[in-house]
């Protein structure tokens, strides 16, 4: 019998699959306020991947939430806003909004230096399920976290040096860290950033490429060095460097397909990368009826899914999606392909 | 158009802000829309004829270019940092009253969001495009768009939105202000929305780019 492990490998590769692997990801809310709905949903649809546990040191300068809602600072020195329980915020005081903060600034090496990974491994040896930890990784987005959006935005238009100057630190920290999880038996290891607006990249290809998909090539490299399989998530249309993160080596994804026209997505990239999901979580998720939902996997299904691999089915519970809208996207997605 | 205006035109859809912005790298050592507005005023040129043809024009081209694609955040960001500069220059006849604004657009993000740079790209453009613009944050409570729209009379409202999970929201100010001032229009934006939803809430117009809003706002 095939397990969870050996399918996702295959899909990855373009190989032929019985049925196509199974991943989720759901907001901190749901854990939160819709636990036994989500058991319920688990136990009708099991997943394929696992996210190994960690034990993650508390940084100095970390603030935890007290309740639901209100502020908390990260480990990187960022302070984020929650209004809404079981949503991440947004940061409201970055740590470096004025660049003279910048000298004396340290990442948070006291928590990369001393996780303990320890559980990882074994986790790897005994599950058959496919083992895909995150990770910290997120260079653009913690610029805007560690900055403010508008003036990294500014930072960029002027090339300041300082801007150059904390993307470096970054990328340092960032190379580190996938390291030590290459070291790892995981399967694969994912990283984010979101580039899309709903209809455009946020700053031109050309500045991407420039700035941005170096930085990529070598967590790509890293990886794919220890034989380890590169996830990636971005939101937003990315359809500008949609080719340019495979051709860094991402071997998986995630994006909102339908900011993009899926068609074309297929026509080009088909074969040459997994589509990790999804299917909308703006509109149809949240609003559409079950039917509608069952017609947003068919159509993804029928442009990307020709049972040779290359898409995973996964989409993200989000706290107004139904579950009556979350069991049709599986139940769709398992239906034998006609 | 006369030659500096032309320049402050320029100045604005390509963002260079002074002669010491090193941006764009193209017109490094140049003057910007600060210089040459300036000059163009001590030349005589009035100041409603800045505003009118070379400021909106302006930022006119970089609003349609971002909308199409053609320009990014960073672009537009560096157009309203020079329509600002030379604004300043403007400030004083805005007060004096010798130049009117096209209409006032009060703008905010609906109660329970956070999110608000979608918004803060709009009121740049709105503002570029030579209307007064209030900006009531993030956050916002149907009370406090309301007691807006009481001072401004003939005013038009913004409302965005970033999470789906306060798109109610944003039906319930919409629902508010139409109750409470149904002549007052009301624009809509956000990642989630739509034409649709527009309909669906009783508002009077969504548009996905910033420009579009502004063409609106100059037809009602």
């Amino acid at each position: 019998m095939t397990t969870s492990r050996e399918l996702v490998i295959k899909t990855l590769r373009h190989e032929s699959v019985k049925r196509t692997p199974r991943d989720v990801w759901y907001l901190q809310g749901i854990d939160i306020f819709r636990r036994d709905e989500f058991d319920k949903f688990i136990e009708l649809y099991p997943l394929d991947f696992l996210k190994p546990k960690l034990n993650v040191p508390v940084s100095e300068r970390e603030k935890p939430l007290v309740g639901l809602t209100g502020k908390y600072t990260d480990a990187w020195g960022c302070t984020w806003e929650v209004m809404q329980p079981g949503v991440i915020g947004e940061v409201k005081e970055p740590p470096l909004a004025d660049w003279s903060a910048l000298e004396h600034y340290k990442l948070p090496y006291d928590v990369l230096d001393n996780t303990d990974y320890s559980q990882v491994n074994p986790i790897c040896t005994t599950t058959d399920k496919f083992v895909l930890p995150g990770s910290s990784v997120r260079p653009f987005e913690r610029l805007q976290f560690l900055r403010g959006s508008e003036a990294v935005y500014l930072d960029l238009a002027y090339g300041s040096n300082e801007i150059s100057t904390i993307l470096e630190m970054l990328h340092e920290y960032y190379v580190k860290e996938l390291k030590m999880w290459a070291q790892t038996d995981v399967d694969g290891i994912s990283f984010m950033d979101d580039w899309g607006s709903q209809y455009a990249l946020l700053i031109s290809p050309d500045m991407w490429r420039d700035m941005f998909k170096p930085l990529y090539k070598d967590y790509c490299d890293i990886l794919h060095e220890k034989g380890k399989w590169v996830f990636f998530h971005t939101d937003g249309n990315v359809s500008a460097i949609y080719g340019d993160l495979i051709e860094v080596g991402v071997d998986a994804i995630n994006s909102q397909l339908f900011c993009m026209d899926i068609e074309e997505l297929g026509d080009k990239y088909s074969g040459k990368v997994t589509f990790w999901g999804e299917i909308d979580r703006q509109e149809i998720l949240p609003f559409g009826s079950v039917e509608d939902v069952r017609n947003a996997v068919r159509r993804v299904r029928n442009v990307l899914d020709k049972g040779s691999g290359g898409i995973i089915a996964q989409c993200e519970w989000g706290m107004d999606v139904p579950y009556e809208n979350m069991v049709a996207v599986y139940d769709e997605w398992m239906k034998p392909l006609i | 158009m006369s030659e500096i205006l032309e320049k402050i035109a320029e100045c604005i859809e390509k963002g260079k802000i002074d002669a010491n912005s090193p941006h764009p790298p193209d017109m490094k050592g140049q003057d910007g829309a600060d210089e040459y507005t300036r000059k163009a005023l001590d030349e005589g040129v009035s100041p409603e004829e800045i505003l009118a043809d070379a400021l909106v024009p302006g930022m006119k081209v970089v609003g349609e270019k971002f909308a199409n694609g053609e320009v990014f955040i960073p672009d537009l960001l560096m157009s309203s940092k020079a329509m600002n500069a030379a604004m300043a220059h403007l400030e004083p006849f805005f007060d004096s009253g010798e130049v009117k604004a096209k209409g006032t657009l009060i703008i905010g993000t609906v109660q329970g969001d956070l999110h608000d740079i979608g918004k803060n790209l709009v009121g740049m453009v709105v503002k570029g495009g030579g209307w007064e613009l209030i900006d009531l944050g993030v956050d916002v409570s149907p009370e406090k768009f309301l007691a807006e729209i009481e001072k401004h009379p003939g005013c038009a409202v913004g409302l965005s939105a970033l999470l789906t999970t306060t798109m109610p929201n944003m039906e319930r100010i919409c629902n508010s202000i139409k109750e409470n001032s149904p002549d007052t229009k009301v624009i809509i934006g956000g990642a989630p929305i739509t034409e649709k939803f527009a309909e669906k809430i009783g508002a009077d117009a969504y548009y996905p780019d910033p420009q579009g809003a502004v063409e609106y706002l100059n037809s009602i």
